[in-house]
């Protein structure tokens, strides 16, 4: 017993030091560190690290209900959603009112469901649709767009029939588990230590998803800030005008800007002048769903044929939205 | 090839661990709003401190102690190389806004407008209706990408305060800028007004803090266009809130 406690107060000391270190470095450094660099390279290194701050206290809401779900949470509660696939989906497009977060945060929750056993397809439908169909963004989308109720309604309705079509589709596939990742499928199948009881799994756990996931972040944000510093905003900006291409245009800079699902409709808002409604619409449903960080950090789960063929169908739905919006209003 | 490199938990912790103490570290100091919109700081800051506990109280129950490292393709070492730079460069970078080159490469008050800044609000809103000294440049900007009567402009006072960014396509002219960010930095869009000042180069430089008061007339050669003719021109430190929210 003596023996043990020695041996977690050494680890427990360890990880005191680990973040005694980090602390140190980074105080030390703040006042200090002030090297010049060039305007761009400058530039690159805030765009990167203010999509993983924004995003990090997200992800971790994510994988700590995720983890809750997978390891707290009774099997039969899962089995209570409907049996019937179609209906089951529009539950499951709708858990997104339970989790008001980002995309960000679903990705581990989607992670956690599978685990528990919804099916790849099913998953999908639930990461669509429950960055759009949550209150904030919804609470959010209606200040921005008061005048405009119908982008409110166009954005909701959008959401919940892509994600639902997209589930459909993929429900069809009769080898589900061939869409996801090897990784991924062995963190699934792997035998947790339940030496520590459900504690100390939830605790391994969380290291294994932050281990799977934030590299993913790392990685997706530094590609979205290189490619926010190397393509000019204006070239996408100037296509306002044209019906077509600036429905292509709005979803483009979506997918270049990684943006918060909860808060994008202020940000859209500020194209309203000059860019049809259609544009904005497709903007606001395309974005939560697929961007250049969320397709990154779905690599982790997904195969990436998976990605490109799901990349598509939204586009191309998305597209098909704008035009029936434009064409409506 | 095979490498060996930290399994994924001891990836995660690690990595966890410093984008945490660097979270919070920056909500500490006040550096947080330089990269998100203030609405996120004490949800980052609640998320972080609670993590932080969860990640410490594995290391007391010894969860990952049993291995550190496995066995990676080349890809996976270089993925882990990368992540390592990034969090270094976070832990060791001082936390600075986004520059006039990423308002230049945007283009500065290009298509949208500010809906919070509408001409009859903000004439309503004017105690006195002469006194536009007290709209900010984000106002300002606003009003510009409204009307382009310069008669509306003419003989109006300024008080701006922003930085420098270069006008393209006329050196005499510069903008005093700032950012209006609505989530994070990466959303930030550069709006500002245009100063008319031959030679500025010589005394100011791109990025530089400045407060501009003066009046507003037509462009010397482009009489459609207005920009504030400078009676001051004032270095002030960046201010610990450089965009605008």
């Amino acid at each position: 017993m003596e023996r043990i406690l020695t041996s977690r107060i050494r680890w427990a000391l360890l990880g005191v030091l680990l973040v005694g270190v980090f602390a140190s470095i980074r105080i030390a450094t703040g006042t200090v560190t002030d090297i010049a660099l060039p305007n761009k390279l400058q530039d690159l290194l805030t765009l990167t690290f203010s999509i993983i701050i924004e995003s990090l206290p997200f992800i971790l809401l994510g994988v700590f209900v995720a983890i809750i779900i997978r390891v707290w949470v009774p099997d039969a509660l899962t089995a209570r959603l409907p049996k019937n696939g179609v209906i089951r989906r529009l539950y499951i497009s709708c858990l997104g009112v339970f989790l008001p977060v980002c995309e960000c945060g679903n990705l581990p929750l989607a992670r956690g469901l599978i685990a528990k056993g919804f099916s790849p397809a099913e998953s999908l439908t639930f990461l669509l649709a429950a960055p759009i169909l949550n209150p904030i963004t919804l609470i959010t989308t209606h200040q921005a767009f008061q005048a405009d109720t119908h982008v409110l309604i166009s954005r909701a309705l959008g959401a919940l029939a892509i994600a639902n079509v997209i589930g459909w589709l993929y429900s069809a596939y009769r080898k589900p588990d061939r869409m996801l990742t090897e990784q991924f499928l062995a963190t699934c199948t792997s035998d947790e230590p339940h030496t520590h009881g459900r504690t100390g799994r939830s605790l391994t756990l969380l290291g294994k998803e932050l281990g799977a996931i934030l590299p993913a972040l790392l990685v997706g944000a530094l590609v979205a800030g290189l490619i926010q510093v190397l393509v000019p905003r204006d070239i996408l900006t100037s296509l306002g005008g044209s019906p077509v291409l600036s429905i292509l245009a709005m979803m483009l800079l979506a997918f270049i800007v990684s943006i918060c699902s909860n808060v994008d409709a202020f940000f859209a808002l500020a194209f309203s002048s000059s860019f049809s409604v259609g544009s904005l619409v497709s903007f606001l449903v395309f974005g939560p769903m697929i961007d250049l960080k969320m397709l990154n950090m779905m690599r982790t789960t997904y195969k990436t044929w998976v990605l490109l063929q799901v990349t598509a169908l939204v586009a191309l739905m998305s597209l098909a939205l704008g035009l029936a919006v434009n064409y409506a209003f | 090839m095979r490498f060996r490199w930290l399994n994924d938990y001891w990836q995660g912790t690690i990595l966890g661990l410093c984008l945490i103490v660097v979270s919070l570290w920056m909500g500490l100091t006040g550096k947080l709003s330089l990269y998100i919109h203030p609405r996120y700081i004490a949800f980052t800051l609640i998320m972080s401190s609670l993590a932080l506990v969860v990640l410490l109280a594995a290391f007391w129950k010894k969860t990952g102690h049993a291995k550190i490292t496995a066995r990676t393709t080349l890809p996976g070492l270089l993925l882990g190389i990368v992540c390592a730079g990034l969090v270094i460069s976070l832990l060791i970078s001082k936390p600075v806004p986004l520059t006039s080159a990423t308002a230049t490469q945007r283009g500065i008050n290009s298509g949208a407008l500010d809906p919070d800044a509408q001409l009859d609000t903000l004439t309503m809103q004017l105690p006195h209706s002469n006194d536009y000294s007290q709209l900010t440049v984000r106002e300002w900007a606003s009003l510009l990408g409204q009307t382009a009567d310069v008669s509306f402009f003419r003989d109006k006072r300024a008080d701006v305060t922003g930085f420098i960014s270069p006008a393209s396509g006329n050196s005499d002219v510069f903008f005093v800028s700032r950012f209006i960010v609505s989530c994070c930095a990466v959303d930030a869009r550069p709006v500002g007004v245009p100063v008319y000042a031959p030679d500025w180069r010589k005394t100011y430089t791109p990025d530089q803090w400045v407060r501009v008061k003066g009046v507003f007339a037509p462009i010397k050669g482009a009489m459609s266009e207005v920009a504030i003719t400078p009676e001051t021109v004032t270095t002030i430190d960046q201010p610990e809130d450089p965009y605008a929210f």
